[in-house]
This record gives C-alpha cells, sequence and structure tokens, in this order.
C-alpha cells in the first residue's frame, strides 16, 4: 500500500486511543414507551377504526469502513432511531413515523396514520403480551467488542492478496460494514416483541485491465452473526475469489446468442428462482391478481424436481429474521413442493385478505417504511444428481458461475439477469470464458424446463429491492435449464 | 444553519483543522389509491445531520437522526478518535464560499398546501383516465403521488455557509393489459419540482398505458441485425451506462469505458451529453453541491469528443482538473459521491415518424430489461420489448428477444437524433436510432 501502508495496523492500536467498539458501547438504547403510552398510540391509530394499530421502533448503529485505492478513506459511524405507526384498514395501511422516540411527536404520527381508515368501530388494545424472539440468530462475540483495529487487519490482508494475485489487477475496492439494529414491535392485538440482530457485510471489488479490456471481479460475504463469523468465512478467501474472477475473465470471448441448455452453478444463481419465480409468490401480487401465480395453488407449475423454499429460521443467515417487522416469528416455507404450488409468503395484509397463516415475510429497510411481502432466504431444493455429471451430460451450452444482478417483471413473468462469469460447455466439458450475456426468459418456462437438480445446495448473499431494500440470500444446488432461457450474446 | 455553526465550532475546538455540517430535513407525502381506494398514505419529516471531521489530513464522518446537544457532545469526541485511524488523504480539501446561482425556480409552496383529499381525488381521476384508456387494459396496479420538500443546509470550515429548499412530484402510474393468460405491464412515474410541470393526467396515461396497449401478445422474431430504435422510454439502457462511464471518480480509477477518452471522438458527430445543474425548474436542479461548490452546466460529450467527466472536490484534485458541482449525498448519512444533475442526450432535428417510416426492418424498442450499456466493460445487453418495423411499416409487437452491441457499434452508428426530448426525468433522451445491432432470440 505504499507510503501509506506504512502505517500499519500495530499504530492503530495505541493504547490511549479508545476503539470505536468501547465508544459505541456507551450509548444505550433509548428506553421504549412504558405500557400506558403504548395504549394510548395504538388507541389514537384506531380513532378512525381500523383491523389493527402497530408501533414499530428501531435503532440502528453502525461502523463502515471503506479501503480503496489503498488508503483507508473512510471510516463512518452511524446512529439512526425512530419510531413508526401503523393503522391498517383491509389493505389500507396509514403510516407516519419520527425520529426518536418522542411521546408527543409518535401521538402526531399516530394520529396521521388513523386518517387512512374510516370504519368507526370500537375496538379494544388488547393488553400486551410479550412474546420471545425464537433465537435463530446468535452472537456469541458481540460485533462491538472487536476493535476497529482488528477489522481493519482482515481488510489489509484481504487487500493484499487480492493485489498479489497477479500484475493484472489495477483496483481493489473493500467496504466492511457491520450494524447492531434494534427492534421493538407492538400491535392492538396485544402482540409485543424485541430483539436484537447483528449483521456483517462485506463486498469486495477488483478490478483486472489488459490489453485495453477490464473485468470487476466481486464477492460478498455476510451474515447475521457475532465476530465468529469470520471463524468460518475468510475475507481472505473472498478477495482471492474476486481476484480471480477478474483476471480469468479477461480471456473472455463474446458470449453466443440463443436459446441453448443454461447450466447454473450452486449458490447465488438461486437469484433466477429468487427473481424468476420468487416474487411472483410473494401474497401482496397474489391477492392484487398480478402474478401468474395468483390462481395456481395447489396446481403443477413445475417439474417434479422442483421443491423451493424460503427459510426466515436458517441460523444466522442474511435473510433470517427472528421475527418479521410486524412481530411475526421466522419460519420455513415450502413454496413449491415436488412442481405443485403449496404456499406464498405473506406479510399480515396479505394473510388476513386470503385466509391464510401470516407467515412471517412482513419485512421492511426501516423505519421510513411500511411492512410488505418479502422474501428472506430463498432456495431451491437439494436434488439427487452429482453437479460434475449434469456437465458431463450436456454436449453443447453455457455454465454460468455468477451473475451480477437481476429483475422480473412481475405482472409479464419476464426476467433478466446480467451474467457476470460464465463459460462454454462443450461435449460435456468447461472450456473458455464468455462475456457481455444478458438472461431472459419468464420463470413459469424456467420452472418447466430444470431437467437436472444437484446435492450441493449454497445460498448466496445479496439485498433484494422492491421499493425498498432488504437483506437476503438466494440458493440453490448446480442445476440445468435445458430450455426457456435465451441467452442474448453478440457471437 | 445556527445549529450547524455551533456543531463546526465545536469540531473545530476538538481538534478538526478542517471540518464540515450536513443537515438534511425533509417533509414528505405520499399517497396510493388502487381500484379506486386510497390503499396507502406515508406522512413523514424525517431528517439528521452528517459531520465530516478532518484531523491531521485524516477523515471520519458520523451520522445521526438525533441532533440534540446532548448527543452532539457524545459524538465529537467519536469522530476525533476515529478520526486517527483512518489514513491521511493527500486530496482531501472542501470549497470556499462564493456566490451561488440565484432564481433557479426550484420551490412550489401552492401545490403543498392543498388538501390531502384533492391529491386523493387527483389520483382517483388519473386512474379511471388509465382503466379507460383501451379495451386492453384490463387492471390497475395502482397510482401514486409523492411530494417531498427538502432544506439542504451546509456549513464548512472554510466559510462556506448554505441552505436552500425546494421541492419534487412524482406522479406514479401502473395498468396492466390483458390478452388471454398473458398480461403486460404500462408502468412508470413522471416528476416536476413545480407541479404546474407535470403533465397532464391524460398525457401521463397515454405515454404508460399505451406501451402496455403496444406490446400485448409479442413474439420472437428471426435472430439478425436489425436497426434499432429507441424511443425516450428505453433510451435509458444507454444513458444509465453513460451517466456511470461519464462519473469522474469511475474514469479515474478505470471502472468506465471512456476512462482513456477525454479529447477523444466516441461517437457520431451529432451526440452530445450534458449534464445541466442551472436548469430552470429543472427536477435535479441546484444552485450549489453538496460540499459546496456552485453548479454548473457541463457538457460531456460534445458532436462525438468527450470533453468532460463529473466531478466532485477530491476527485477534480486527483485527476487535477476543476470540480463540476457534481458532488452529491443521498441524504444526511452519506458521505458525498459524484452525481449527475439533468443529465441528457442532446435532441437534434430528426421527426420519430419519419425515422420509422425509413426503417427497412428494425424494431422500436418500448421497453428494456437489465442492465444496458455496461460501464465498465462498454458492452449493450438486455432483453427487449417492442416493435417490428418492416420497410417502414409496423408489423407486430416483440418480446422474448436479446439485444447485444459494443458501445462502439452504438455510438458510432447512430443514424438519428429526433427532436421529442421531454425533461420530465432527471436523466432524460430523445429517440435515438442505431444502424445495426444484433438480436438474438
Amino acid at each position: 500500500m505504499g507510503q501509506i501502508m506504512l502505517l500499519s495496523a500495530a499504530s492503530f492500536l495505541a493504547p490511549k486511543l479508545l476503539s470505536f467498539a468501547e465508544l459505541r458501547a456507551e450509548s444505550a438504547f433509548s428506553p421504549p414507551f412504558d405500557d400506558d403510552e403504548v395504549k394510548t398510540l395504538l388507541s389514537k391509530a384506531l380513532a378512525r377504526g381500523g383491523d389493527f394499530s402497530e408501533i414499530y421502533f428501531e435503532s440502528v448503529q453502525s461502523l463502515s469502513l471503506k479501503l480503496s485505492e489503498r488508503v483507508f478513506s473512510e471510516a463512518v459511524l452511524g446512529f439512526s432511531e425512530g419510531t413508526g405507526v401503523r393503522t391498517v384498514d383491509g389493505v389500507k395501511n396509514g403510516y407516519a413515523y419520527i425520529n426518536g422516540v418522542d411521546f408527543a411527536g409518535a401521538r402526531e404520527a399516530a394520529a396521521t396514520a388513523a386518517f387512512i381508515a374510516n370504519s368507526p368501530r370500537n375496538i379494544e388494545v388488547a393488553a400486551p403480551v410479550d412474546k420471545k424472539a425464537p433465537g435463530y440468530i446468535t452472537a456469541r462475540i458481540p460485533l462491538a467488542s472487536i476493535s476497529e483495529a482488528r477489522k481493519m487487519e482482515l481488510m489489509e490482508q484481504a487487500e493484499q492478496v487480492a493485489r498479489d494475485f497477479s500484475s493484472h489487477i489495477k483496483q481493489v475496492d473493500i467496504t466492511y460494514y457491520d450494524h447492531i439494529k434494534k427492534r421493538r414491535v407492538a400491535n392492538s392485538n396485544g402482540l409485543r416483541i424485541e430483539n436484537e440482530l447483528p449483521l456483517i457485510w462485506i463486498v469486495i471489488e477488483v478490478l483486472a485491465e489488459k490489453d485495453g479490456v477490464r473485468h470487476q471481479g466481486r464477492s460478498r460475504i455476510s451474515a447475521h452473526q457475532g465476530f465468529e463469523f469470520f471463524d468460518e468465512n475468510s475475507m481472505v478467501d473472498a478477495a482471492r475469489e474476486a481476484a480471480r474472477e477478474s483476471v480469468d475473465m479477461l480471456a473472455a470471448k463474446a458470449a453466443p446468442g440463443g436459446t441453448m441448455p443454461v447450466v447454473m452453478e450452486c449458490g447465488w444463481g438461486g437469484v433466477l428462482m429468487h427473481e424468476a419465480v420468487g416474487h411472483g409468490l410473494e401474497g401482496d401480487f397474489i391477492y392484487k391478481g398480478t402474478s401468474i401465480y395468483a390462481d395456481k395453488l395447489g396446481k403443477k407449475v413445475a417439474s417434479d424436481l422442483i421443491t423451493l423454499v424460503d427459510d426466515s429460521s436458517w441460523p444466522n443467515a442474511r435473510g433470517t429474521t427472528e421475527f418479521d417487522d410486524e412481530g411475526t416469528p421466522g419460519q420455513r416455507n415450502v413454496l413449491i413442493e415436488n412442481g405443485i404450488v403449496t404456499g406464498f409468503m405473506h406479510d399480515l395484509i396479505s394473510a388476513g385478505q386470503l385466509k391464510m397463516a401470516p407467515t412471517g415475510n412482513g419485512r421492511r429497510e426501516s423505519f421510513h417504511h411500511y411492512p410488505i411481502p418479502r422474501m428472506t432466504n430463498t432456495f431451491l431444493d437439494n436434488g439427487k444428481s452429482n453437479p460434475a455429471d449434469i456437465i458431463a451430460d450436456t454436449p453443447k451450452g453455457i455454465y454460468i458461475k455468477s451473475l451480477s444482478w437481476g429483475s422480473v417483471d412481475t405482472i409479464s413473468g419476464q426476467f433478466n439477469f446480467a451474467v457476470r462469469e460464465a463459460y462454454l460447455i462443450e461435449n460435456g466439458k468447461i472450456t473458455g470464458p464468455v462475456s457481455g450475456a444478458t438472461l431472459i426468459g419468464r420463470g413459469i418456462d424456467v420452472l418447466t424446463n430444470i431437467d437436472a437438480v444437484a446435492n450441493d445446495l449454497k445460498l448466496g448473499v445479496g439485498i433484494c429491492g422492491k421499493d425498498q431494500w432488504v437483506p437476503v440470500t438466494s440458493g440453490q444446488p448446480t442445476v440445468r435449464i435445458a430450455s426457456g432461457i435465451t441467452v442474448g450474446g453478440s457471437a | 444553519m445556527e445549529q450547524l455553526n455551533k456543531i463546526l465550532e465545536q469540531c473545530v475546538s476538538a481538534g478538526a483543522e478542517m471540518a464540515d455540517v450536513f443537515g438534511v430535513s425533509r417533509r414528505t407525502l405520499v399517497i396510493s389509491v388502487r381500484d379506486g381506494q386510497v390503499e396507502s398514505i406515508k406522512k413523514a419529516d424525517p431528517g439528521g445531520i452528517g459531520i465530516r471531521f478532518f484531523a491531521g489530513g485524516k477523515m471520519a464522518f458520523a451520522h445521526s437522526t438525533d441532533t440534540s446537544e446532548a448527543s452532539i457532545n457524545s459524538m465529537i469526541p467519536k469522530l476525533s478518535a476515529m478520526a486517527q485511524k483512518t489514513e491521511k488523504d493527500p486530496f482531501a480539501g472542501m470549497p470556499g464560499p462564493v456566490d451561488y446561482p440565484k432564481d433557479l425556480d426550484i420551490y412550489d409552496g401552492r401545490q403543498l398546501d392543498k388538501p390531502v383529499e384533492d391529491k386523493i381525488d387527483y389520483l382517483k381521476k388519473l386512474e379511471q383516465l388509465a382503466l379507460k384508456f383501451d379495451p386492453f387494459i384490463s387492471k390497475s396496479n395502482g397510482v401514486s403521488y409523492e411530494e417531498i420538500v427538502t432544506t439542504r443546509s451546509l456549513a464548512n470550515s472554510r466559510g462556506v455557509r448554505f441552505s436552500y429548499d425546494s421541492t419534487f412530484y412524482r406522479v406514479g402510474i401502473s395498468v396492466v393489459a390483458s390478452k388471454g393468460e398473458e398480461m403486460f405491464p404500462g408502468e412508470g412515474s413522471m416528476f416536476a419540482t413545480i407541479f404546474n410541470d407535470m403533465p397532464k393526467p391524460e398525457e401521463i396515461v397515454a405515454y404508460y398505458a399505451s406501451q402496455a396497449v403496444q406490446l400485448v401478445g409479442g413474439t420472437p422474431i428471426e435472430p439478425g441485425d436489425y436497426e434499432i430504435v429507441f424511443t425516450p422510454r428505453s433510451a435509458g439502457s444507454i444513458y444509465w451506462g453513460l451517466n456511470f462511464a461519464l462519473n469522474g471518480d469511475n474514469a479515474y480509477k478505470g471502472y468506465s469505458f471512456l476512462a482513456d477518452k477525454l479529447g477523444k471522438t466516441v461517437a457520431t458527430a451529432n451526440f452530445s451529453v450534458i449534464d445541466n445543474a442551472l436548469m430552470p425548474r429543472g427536477i435535479s436542479t441546484r444552485p450549489v453541491d453538496d460540499e459546496g461548490t456552485p453548479c454548473q452546466k457541463t457538457v460531456l460529450i460534445e458532436n462525438g469528443v468527450v470533453r468532460n467527466f463529473l466531478y466532485d472536490y477530491k476527485t477534480a484534485a486527483k485527476a487535477k482538473v476543476s470540480p463540476t458541482g457534481s458532488a452529491y449525498r443521498e441524504d444526511y448519512g452519506s458521505t458525498p459521491g459524484i452525481n449527475h444533475s439533468n443529465l441528457y442526450i442532446a435532441p437534434g432535428k430528426d421527426k420519430l415518424e419519419d425515422v420509422v417510416a425509413s426503417l427497412k426492418k428494425g424494431i422500436i424498442v418500448e421497453q428494456t430489461q437489465g442492465w444496458g450499456l455496461h460501464s465498465v466493460t462498454g458492452q449493450y445487453s438486455a432483453g427487449i420489448n417492442g416493435i417490428l418495423v418492416e420497410n417502414g411499416k409496423k408489423i407486430r409487437p416483440v418480446a422474448g428477444v436479446t439485444l447485444a452491441a459494443s458501445a462502439d457499434e452504438i455510438l458510432m452508428g447512430i443514424g438519428a437524433i429526433c427532436d421529442d426530448i421531454k425533461f420530465h426525468w432527471d436523466m432524460t433522451s430523445p429517440s435515438l436510432m442505431i444502424k445495426r445491432m444484433k438480436v438474438g432470440a
């Protein structure tokens, strides 16, 4: 890291300095409203009627460290705290929020939220019963107990490994982010629940360049977990992987165009299922009738090989919630079982509209938003094939190692993905890298055309946007989609 | 402003040789209506402050929703401790005070003062118009209205002080056209700083609903080379990538296919890209950027030649050029980065009808999925929906095909630039005709 690198990790450990960790630990979370205040707010929010009212409190303390162009250019300490009050009347949401926990402000918010309803009824606010969070997320070593110096040291090691990987590496950008989010939900039905979630999120981007050809490799690791996350996950390995991708892809030829078999490597490729199928199974699109799966419950939509699961109880995963942002505990929901639609993902409103049980999928980005049905950890479950056999059994096709991102139009079912790393399959063997491809198709066609599912399920970490951003994982074993996907390349 | 001044003084007493305090406060209202019913109302006054603190050339940043004296008092020592842990940035700096452009007309208080009921009625009428637009339109997926009043304020240790208000209005529509089992969306939003500039409901409906109606029942076509027309709706797949490629930070680091193209010809002579923060009543018009540099009009590509990139203060110092007033903070909690203001591809003189009539074998692209032009590699790749044109005649809707080309093939192959630009978005373009792109199916 040149001159600046001489400020090695040791100099960050000067004893007279308080670490940020200690500093962060000082500021306690604000006290909640007392029982009477909660009751007053919930009643006020129901002044014009409605089905229920809810108070959501959130407090987030975050740390972000950025290593770019060989310099620790940024250290950001964040604090955000706020309270949202919501009134729900049928499918209608009235929502207002304030910074902090000021009672007078929250009362005004409750009055604003109440405005949505117009069904004067006498609704009693039930006495609160404290519910215990299920404990899917653990933090043996609290994030705040680790010094920033240690976090920076891990970043430096990773940076060096990426730089040393090849002389073609031109840039390495590493962002380390962690936060501790405290949530409290109370509603007029007497539910009250709270917890504290740690989150670690690391993004490594590596740019390689050779003779004017550029490729940016990327790897990301993340979990809701304490610092023991790094016992089993390594920033160095992630950096090496991003560097490998950036260098390997420099030799890429233009991707072919047309319809061909697609073999998708296990892991983040599951974002294909997330976009192509998952969004269409979210309860709001179902009750509004704007999903092609709206009338498909109990019907066969996919080959027998397909079992699709959304599991918000997966221990410590990035999409795990403990309980969703309406207080419904996380659970494993089977959405498609052996090709048959068996369930949808609900928040309280969509569950109520369809007279089904809530599934713990009511999520929000922050107190700036009211919750809507969202995915958590969504994956295609294991099949029986061996991944190597699937490749060997494919005479000609494309092997997708990673996708950058994708999107879907839930109305038409059309999806698209930008491919980041891909190879040709020729005579059952993976051959040269190809670049510049987009995958397009319709979700329902993919489901019926998957003809091989391996036994190597892996989750990949990411972020999903649907008006609001939430952390998710998408996963799958290695699969082959025999047809139904068009590869848009220029060769 | 007084509060920001006070915090700034506290930073200086705590040892900051350079600091700035940035505050954002907003007042927001979002209403959505579906099937004639109000579906949601959301109202809030979010805001907070962000402090950049430099000691020994090293920077730390903190942000908070809590601007109480106690909270700030506890934050400053943390910043001072944090700044000792980052590394010295030789390019760190901040602008000094100058006069900023005035009278940009970016605040419309009259619309804000209207009662909520009027805004709900507006949406109900908009939705009815959309449902009546065409027999193919089978359902509404909701219409929405958003208003935001923002106050942005900054105090820095070189003497910059500013605070200004602006308004922002959005009207969104989402309808579905159906034919048999198949559904097709027509959706999008239009924006305005002064609500009177918002197109009439009929125009908004026609713009988005027509898309759904035109495209329903689309099928793939023979793969091969086609003449391609991007309408203002689909040209985003080109200017999104250009925007990132023209970002000075990306260019400096090499994350841009235009990185080493300054002064070089990258497009046909009729092609120019402009970023104009001073456009009166523009969606992203502003007098001063979020670090205190006055805003300006910047010509990025002029007659096919790359003339400039967008810069904040620090990246300009690194690249040894002048900042373009492009420092942007998404919110109080973001450190400044580079962002466009009103960015557009300059309109030409061609008429869209004439261009379509001139096509031998072409596609009018109405909708794209996917990234489009990739700002690092310069490869264009997207899924598209559109209309097939043969010998100047519209034949049928097209769906389920991909489009690919290199930036060079696109930008050096521009056959026509139309006059139909509209400034209802903060990035926009007229219709463009590209002589040859590859369609895959």
